[in-house]
C-alpha cells in the first residue's frame, strides 16, 4: 500500500529525525520501565526479608505478655486466675535448693519454664477463629529449658528464686549464689507440625535433615545457630525437660524472625512441661490483607491482655540500606517516571512539530495533487505513531539491557534488625540473672545482605510503549492538523 | 463531489476575479477584477514580471486559494462556491499542477512520486504502479524510476513532476514557471514534452512564465501587470511590454 511505503520511506530516509525522536521516547520509556523494575526489585527484596518475620503465611501473632509496672508493684495487669496460673507454671522454674541436697553437695536439675509470656488455654484458638476475617489460627508453646548444675548453696538466710518479685538486694544475693552453679538454657517451641501452612518455621527453612513429623513425639528440629553453638547435628540427641529427643533436622531462620533454638511437637512439649492444653503464642492468618487491621483490633476484645503483632509492626524493625533505598524509590520513583515520560513526550512533540514545520510545503503539495486534509493528518500521525512504536521498542531494549546489566552487577543492600526489647525480661526477681526473655522466642537480630534483582515486567513495558504511542499520536495529530489546515497556496509558499 | 459537465466547451470562465492580501493600509491587490475565458484544450501562456500576480491567478484557477471577490467557473461549475472536499476532489481528478521548484517528495522515488498522485484515485496499488511506470516512460524516465529526486537532474525532476501532474488524466494542466529552475535547453525539452503530451490528451494548459521563448510558442498569450490581466497578440523579444488589451 502506498501510504505504508511512504511512511517507511519517511522513517528510513529521514533517519536522523527518526533516530532522535525514537531515542527521546526510548529514554523516557526505559526510565519508566527501569524505575518500575528497580522498585519491584526492592519490594521483592523487602518481601524476602519480611516474609519470615511472622512465619509462613502468618499475618499476625498473638501473645499474652507479662508486664511489670514501673513502680515495681508486680504484675498488676493479671487477673487472679492468671496469677494463679503463673504461680503454678513457674513452680517448675523455681529452684528449690533445699530439695536438691545439703549445702555443698553436687546437684543437677532440668526444668521447662515460661517467662515473659503467659500461657493460655488453647480454647482461645477457637475464640479467635470465630472472629470475622480470620481464616486460620494455630497455637504454639515456647518455653525455656533450664539445665542447672553445681553445688547446692547455703540458702538458710536467702530467698527462694523463681518467678517472684524481689528487691534490688535480693538480686545481688542471687548473683552471689548463682556463682556456684552452671545454668544452661535454650528456648524450645512446641509447634503443631500438621499445620504446615501456618508455622513459625517451615520445611523450606530446613538446611539439613527433614522437617518435623507430627507423629514423631521424640523428634526435634534445631536452629542452625544453636546447633553450631552446641556442636550438634542431625542424628544427635538433645535433652529437653530431662527427656531425650533425636535431632531430625536443622532450620535456618531469616533475619528478624521470631526464633527458638529447638522445635518439637506441641503435644509432646505440653505433656513434658505439664502444660497440656496450653499455648502461649497464636499464629493468625486473615482472610485478606484488608482484614488484618480489623482482626488485630478484635482479638484483644475476645482475649483480654493479648498483644497482637502484625507483619507491619515487625517490618518496622528492619532498617538498613535496603529500607533507605526503598524509601528513596517510594519518594522519587513516581517523580522519576513522570519526569521521564514528560521529557520523552516533550522531546517527541518538539521533534515532530519541528519536522512537520519543515514539511509544510511538502504537505501543501500533497493537498495540491488531491490529498484530503484528513489523509494528510493521518499520514503524519501514522509516521509519529510508528516513531512512537520504534521509540517504545528502543526503550524496551534499553530497559532490558539496563536491567540485565543492573542484575549482573549484583548490587547488595543490607537489612538490619536490632534485638527486640523484652517485655518483662528485666523484671526484678525474674528467675536467675541473665534469664531475660525466658520462654519467649527471640528475634533474630543482626544484618543480612540482599542481592537486588530487578524483574523485567512485560506489562510495564507494554504500558510504557502504549504511552509512547499515545505521545506520538498526540504530537503527530496536532502537528499534522496544524499543517494540513493551511490552504495549499499558503503551504506552497512556505520555505521548507 | 461536483459533477463536471463534459459537454461544456469552456474550461474556465472568470468574472471580476480579485484577490487581496492584508487589510487597511497594508492591502496588496494581487489580482484585480480579472475577467476572461479559456476554451477546453487551449494552450495559454501568462506572462508578467515578478509580483505581477501570475502565481496568484494560477492558485485561484487550481482551487488552491479562494478569491476575495468574483467568480470562477470550471467547465460550467462554480469553482468558487465549492467546499474544501469538492476542491480536493477537483484537484485530484481534474487538475494537474507543475511547480517551478518541482515540489517532489524528497523521500519518495520518482515512481513513488507519481504514485502519490494516484494514491487516492487508483483502484489498486498494482495498477497505480503500472500506470506510474507508463507515465515515467512517456517522459523518458523509465530507467530513473527508482531514483530519489535528489539523484535526478533539474530537467528530470521537472519531467517527473509532469508525469505526476498527468497521473489522473486531468482536464487542465496548470504550470507555474515550469522552466524557472532549468537551463534554456532543458527548459525547451520540458516545454516540448508538456505540449506534446497535452496535445495527445487534449488537455487545457495554462502556463505562467516570464520566459519569452515559452510565451513565443504559445497560441494564446495573456499579460499580467500589477494584478491586471490583458490579452495580447504581440510579444516583444524580451516578453515584456506587450500591449494591453
Amino acid at each position: 500500500m502506498f501510504y505504508v511505503r511512504y511512511l517507511f520511506a519517511e522513517l528510513r530516509r529521514r533517519w536522523g529525525r527518526t533516530f532522535l525522536t525514537a531515542a527521546g521516547l526510548g529514554v523516557g520509556v526505559a526510565l519508566v520501565v527501569a524505575t518500575t523494575a528497580f522498585s519491584a526489585g526492592l519490594k521483592d527484596a523487602q518481601d524476602d526479608v519480611l516474609a519470615p518475620l511472622t512465619g509462613v503465611g502468618t499475618d499476625m501473632t498473638v501473645s499474652r505478655p507479662l508486664t511489670i509496672d514501673e513502680d515495681d508493684s508486680g504484675f498488676t495487669d493479671l487477673s487472679e486466675e492468671e496469677r494463679e496460673q503463673l504461680e503454678e507454671e513457674n513452680g517448675g522454674g523455681r529452684i528449690a535448693f533445699d530439695e536438691l541436697g545439703e549445702p555443698g553437695e553436687k546437684f543437677s536439675n532440668d526444668s521447662l519454664v515460661s517467662g515473659s509470656q503467659l500461657s493460655f488455654s488453647s480454647d482461645v484458638i477457637q475464640e479467635v477463629s470465630a472472629i470475622s476475617g480470620v481464616e486460620k489460627v494455630t497455637g504454639s508453646l515456647t518455653l525455656t529449658n533450664m539445665h542447672t548444675s553445681g553445688t547446692v548453696p547455703d540458702i538458710s538466710e536467702g530467698p527462694q528464686f523463681g518467678v517472684s518479685h524481689g528487691s534490688e538486694g535480693d538480686r545481688g544475693e542471687a548473683r552471689e549464689l548463682f556463682g556456684n552453679m552452671d545454668i544452661e538454657q535454650f528456648t524450645v517451641a512446641g509447634i503443631d507440625a500438621s499445620q504446615t501452612s501456618l508455622l513459625p518455621v517451615s520445611a523450606t527453612q530446613v538446611t539439613d535433615g527433614e522437617f518435623l513429623d507430627d507423629s514423631d513425639a521424640r523428634a526435634a528440629l534445631l536452629s542452625t545457630s544453636y546447633a553450631e553453638e552446641q556442636d550438634l547435628s542431625v542424628g544427635d540427641t538433645i535433652e529437653i525437660g530431662g527427656k531425650k529427643f533425636t535431632i531430625v533436622g536443622l532450620v535456618k531462620h531469616a533475619l528478624g524472625a521470631a526464633a527458638s533454638d529447638v522445635y518439637v511437637n506441641l503435644t509432646t512439649l505440653q505433656k513434658i512441661s505439664d502444660r497440656e492444653g496450653r499455648v502461649n503464642t497464636l499464629s493468625v492468618r486473615a482472610s485478606s490483607t484488608d482484614d488484618v487491621a480489623s482482626v488485630a483490633e478484635a482479638i484483644p476484645q475476645v482475649f483480654s491482655g493479648a498483644e497482637v503483632s502484625t507483619a507491619e509492626d515487625l517490618a518496622e524493625q528492619v532498617q538498613g540500606s535496603l529500607v533507605d533505598a526503598s524509601n528513596l524509590v517510594d519518594r522519587l520513583g513516581f517523580v522519576l517516571k513522570i519526569v521521564g515520560l514528560g521529557a520523552a513526550f516533550l522531546i517527541a512533540s518538539f521533534l515532530t512539530l519541528s519536522s512537520v514545520a519543515k514539511r509544510v510545503r511538502e504537505l501543501g503539495t500533497l493537498k495540491a495533487i488531491g490529498w484530503s486534509q484528513s489523509r494528510v493528518v493521518r499520514q503524519v500521525t501514522a509516521e509519529s505513531v510508528a516513531q512512537g512504536l520504534f521509540g517504545g521498542a528502543v526503550g524496551a531494549a534499553l530497559a532490558a539491557a539496563g536491567i540485565a546489566a543492573f542484575n549482573a552487577t549484583g548490587i547488595t543492600l543490607q537489612a538490619t534488625v536490632a534485638a527486640a526489647p523484652q517485655t518483662a525480661g528485666g523484671g526484678p526477681g525474674f528467675g536467675p540473672p541473665g534469664a531475660f526473655g525466658l520462654g519467649r522466642a527471640s528475634t533474630v537480630s543482626g544484618a543480612t545482605d540482599v542481592v537486588l534483582q530487578a524483574p523485567f515486567d512485560l506489562n510495564v513495558v507494554l504500558v510504557a510503549v502504549a504511552l509512547a504511542l499515545l505521545g506520538g499520536l498526540i504530537a503527530g495529530g496536532a502537528g499534522g492538523l496544524r499543517a494540513a489546515r493551511l490552504r495549499p497556496a499558503q503551504a506552497l509558499q512556505t520555505v521548507g | 463531489m461536483t459533477a463536471i459537465r463534459p459537454e461544456t466547451n469552456v474550461a474556465y470562465r472568470l468574472a471580476d476575479l480579485s484577490r487581496t492580501y492584508g487589510d487597511g493600509n497594508r492591502k496588496v491587490h494581487a489580482l484585480r477584477e480579472a475577467s476572461f475565458s479559456v476554451r477546453s484544450g487551449e494552450y495559454v501562456a501568462v506572462v508578467g514580471s515578478s509580483g505581477s500576480g501570475k502565481s496568484t491567478l494560477l492558485q485561484l484557477l487550481g482551487g488552491l486559494d479562494r478569491p476575495s471577490s468574483g467568480t470562477i467557473e470550471f467547465f460550467g461549475e462554480a469553482l468558487t462556491a465549492m467546499s474544501e472536499r469538492q476542491l480536493t476532489n477537483l484537484r485530484q481528478r481534474s487538475i494537474g499542477f507543475i511547480f517551478q521548484q518541482f515540489n517532489l517528495i524528497p523521500t519518495l522515488t520518482a515512481l513513488q512520486n507519481v504514485e502519490a498522485a494516484l494514491a487516492g484515485a487508483a483502484p489498486s496499488g498494482h495498477d497505480a504502479a503500472r500506470r506510474a511506470r507508463l507515465l515515467l516512460a512517456s517522459v523518458g524516465l523509465e530507467e530513473r524510476a527508482r531514483h530519489l529526486p535528489g539523484k535526478l537532474s533539474g530537467g528530470e525532476q521537472q519531467r517527473v513532476a509532469i508525469a505526476r501532474a498527468l497521473a489522473n488524466e486531468p482536464r487542465v494542466l496548470l504550470a507555474d514557471e515550469p522552466t524557472g529552475n532549468l537551463d534554456s535547453e532543458t527548459g525547451r525539452d520540458v516545454i516540448s514534452v508538456l505540449r506534446s503530451l497535452a496535445e495527445v490528451h487534449g488537455q487545457t494548459v495554462i502556463v505562467v512564465t516570464h520566459d519569452p521563448r515559452i510565451a513565443a510558442g504559445a497560441p494564446r498569450l495573456m499579460h499580467m501587470d500589477d494584478g491586471r490581466v490583458a490579452e495580447s497578440n504581440e510579444v516583444l523579444s524580451d516578453g515584456l511590454g506587450v500591449s494591453m488589451g
